[in-house]
């Protein structure tokens, strides 16, 4: 087994895609967390001229002139909300997962596509360590990367607040339980991944399902939703985006649950969603492990 | 010695390997003849358990998977291009040898042995076939394994890499390995091969020494030449089948010894006598004529007025 791992992980680190989809992952992220938090300027409108028109009814109603040129200004904005180094974090942390899990699809995939399968399985003897070493070495990946992509997220707001001297305040949450939620995700995302592409066992395939699926998951959602059902609670990429949701707990009023009385509607706990998906993921990786060591090598 | 029992793939509704069993013995090169879609890549990955099916192969009596470090016993080579494009052959090499629990060191050996050194740090994406083919058999080697299992490892091969490939193979043979070899080049298996497994259409056809393949096609015949032919062929006619070929005779089921002292006998001169041998490749074309899977137009004419 440490053989194994020890060929995978040189494997994973010794092609060229790991290191530039790394580096454009970080670098996007690490940007547009920095221009997001800097831009604290926004233009209001705070004049124009407004006429008076009588409806039908009878009743006036006042709107802006079409014709007459609205007046703006310029505004800052240096207090930053007490959620935005963690809606930095929400909005950053799956950007990169994306692009981990196209490296972890690679990773599996090119062990077909270039028939290096045979020499991996003839020296792992036994199929069940190949895959075991996979799915370790993907997750040692994953996490790597996920770190690095929480530290450059967090490094990128705390930039933009030191250059644009803005004022962030105290941020006393529970980091080590949004760590783990961020790590949740980037996990289940890119572990369901791998499964996929050890299934299909094709590259465009594989990559293209890491794309296809969120949507379809988020067209079924919508229609769901249209029969009362909330989608967290039965689809395993909105139970997913549900536990990366990190905004949606830490500002309350962002939780649609006033008013809502049947429990079908409601969004799904932490701990539920995670639940959901861990059921999808589990059995995927169940059909894909049987598959794997019954099929013939490729 | 390694030994093929009662090896067995199905595809659906197709046997693509019929229950071949062999063996294939250390210290000589045993090649792997068959047209194409016979089964050859099939077999030898059955005999790797890279492919589900029926039957087993014992290397020195124990499944390949039973031993701690197999990389050490078999080396492999089934397709010339099975690395990544952009990985460098060192590197490419460097996954191998820790997955086989081989030392590192191992690596530049090999690659100095396949004359790869210079392009070490190259990705083989744009290597020739001839070069991927020599980092192919650098893979192969690199556990020192005991058994060698090569599908076509000549193809692409420039003249020079199939002298170096064939003087390879047999001193890696002669050293008290064994070399599993499935190859095309006819010509270059009979200089290289001293054994052969031959099959057809999923089945085994035959095995045996290269000598007793072609024996086994042509049978023995011997071509005879005689100022004096048409007595000759009265005299040679009352003991074999004889007929006219090339303006002289050719004796079937007989041997050059006894062509020569039944004319000196009767007193008849020779201008030529020689063993009538058939090619590797006649012999070949001859016996797995039944078991084309895939044939030419002509073939196919001349395969149907037979």
């Amino acid at each position: 087994m440490l053989s194994t791992l020890k060929s995978d992980f040189r494997k994973i680190l010794t092609v060229r895609s790991t290191y530039i989809l790394v580096v454009i992952a970080l670098f996007l992220t690490t940007f547009f967390t920095y221009l997001g938090t800097s831009a604290v300027s926004y233009q209001e409108q705070v004049s124009g001229k407004v006429t008076e028109q009588k409806l039908p009814d009878g009743t006036t109603e006042s709107r802006p002139d079409p014709n007459d040129p609205p007046v703006y200004v310029t505004k800052t904005e240096r207090n930053l909300s007490k959620e935005k180094l963690i809606s930095n974090l929400q909005e950053g942390v799956p950007v990169v997962t994306l692009f981990t899990t196209v490296v972890v699809v690679l990773f599996m995939a090119h062990e077909f596509r270039y028939n290096t399968i045979a020499y991996t399985l003839i020296a792992g003897r036994r199929r069940y360590v190949v895959l075991l070493s996979k799915l370790a070495v993907s997750a040692t990946f994953i996490t790597v990367v996920t770190l690095l992509a929480i530290g450059f997220t967090t490094a990128a707001t705390f930039a933009a607040i030191g250059i644009k001297d803005l004022t962030l305040p105290a941020q006393d949450f529970n980091w080590l339980y949004i760590g783990a939620r961020l790590l949740g995700y980037s996990l289940g995302f890119g572990l369901l991944g791998l499964a996929i592409i050890t299934l299909v066992r094709n590259l465009t395939a594989g990559v293209a399902a890491i794309f296809v699926l969120p949507t379809l998951d988020a067209i079924a959602g919508a229609l769901l939703s249209s029969r009362n059902i909330e989608a967290t609670r039965v689809l395993p990429f909105s139970a997913l985006d549900r536990i990366s949701g990190l905004t949606r707990d830490f500002t309350p009023q962002n939780m649609p649950t006033d008013g809502i009385t049947d429990v079908q509607r409601l969004p799904a706990t932490v701990l539920g969603a995670s639940f959901v998906f861990l059921l999808y993921l589990v059995a995927l990786w169940l059909i894909t492990w049987v598959s794997f060591l019954r099929r013939d090598a490729n | 010695m390694i030994e093929a029992q009662n090896l067995t793939k199905k595809y659906k509704k197709k046997l693509a390997v019929d229950d071949i069993s062999f063996t294939v013995e250390t210290g000589k090169v045993t090649g792997f003849l068959g047209p194409n879609g016979a089964g050859k890549s099939t077999t030898m990955r059955l005999m790797l358990g890279l492919d589900n099916g029926g039957g087993k192969t014992l290397f020195d009596g124990k499944r390949l998977a039973d031993y701690a470090e197999p990389s050490k016993v078999v080396g492999i080579l089934l397709e010339a291009k099975a690395f990544h494009p952009t990985r460098s052959a060192r590197n490419h090499l460097k996954v191998l040898a820790a997955a086989g629990g081989i030392p590192e060191s191992r690596v530049d050996e090999v690659l100095d042995v396949v004359g790869l050194s210079d392009v070490a740090k190259k990705g083989p994406g744009k290597f020739s076939l001839g070069m991927s083919q020599r980092l192919g058999i650098a893979a192969a080697i690199l556990g020192k394994p005991k058994y060698l299992l090569l599908d076509e490892p000549a193809n692409g091969l420039d003249p020079e890499g199939i002298h170096w490939l064939r003087k390879f193979l047999k001193d890696y043979a002669d050293e008290g390995n064994a070399v599993f070899v499935s190859s095309h080049l006819l010509s270059e298996m009979s200089l290289m091969a001293d054994n052969l497994v031959v099959i057809g259409k999923g089945k085994l056809i035959t095995t045996g020494t290269v000598q007793s393949f072609i024996d086994a096609a042509s049978g023995k015949s011997v071509f005879v030449r005689s100022g004096k032919l048409g007595a000759l062929q009265k005299t040679l006619g009352a003991s074999f089948t004889v007929s006219k070929h090339d303006n002289g005779l050719l004796v079937s089921d007989a041997t050059t010894d006894q062509v020569g002292q039944i004319a000196f006998d009767a007193g008849l001169p020779l201008l030529e006598l020689t063993s009538q041998s058939i090619t590797l490749e006649d012999a070949f074309l001859e016996i797995t004529a039944d078991s084309q899977e895939y044939k030419t137009h002509n073939q196919s004419k001349k395969g149907g007025g037979q």
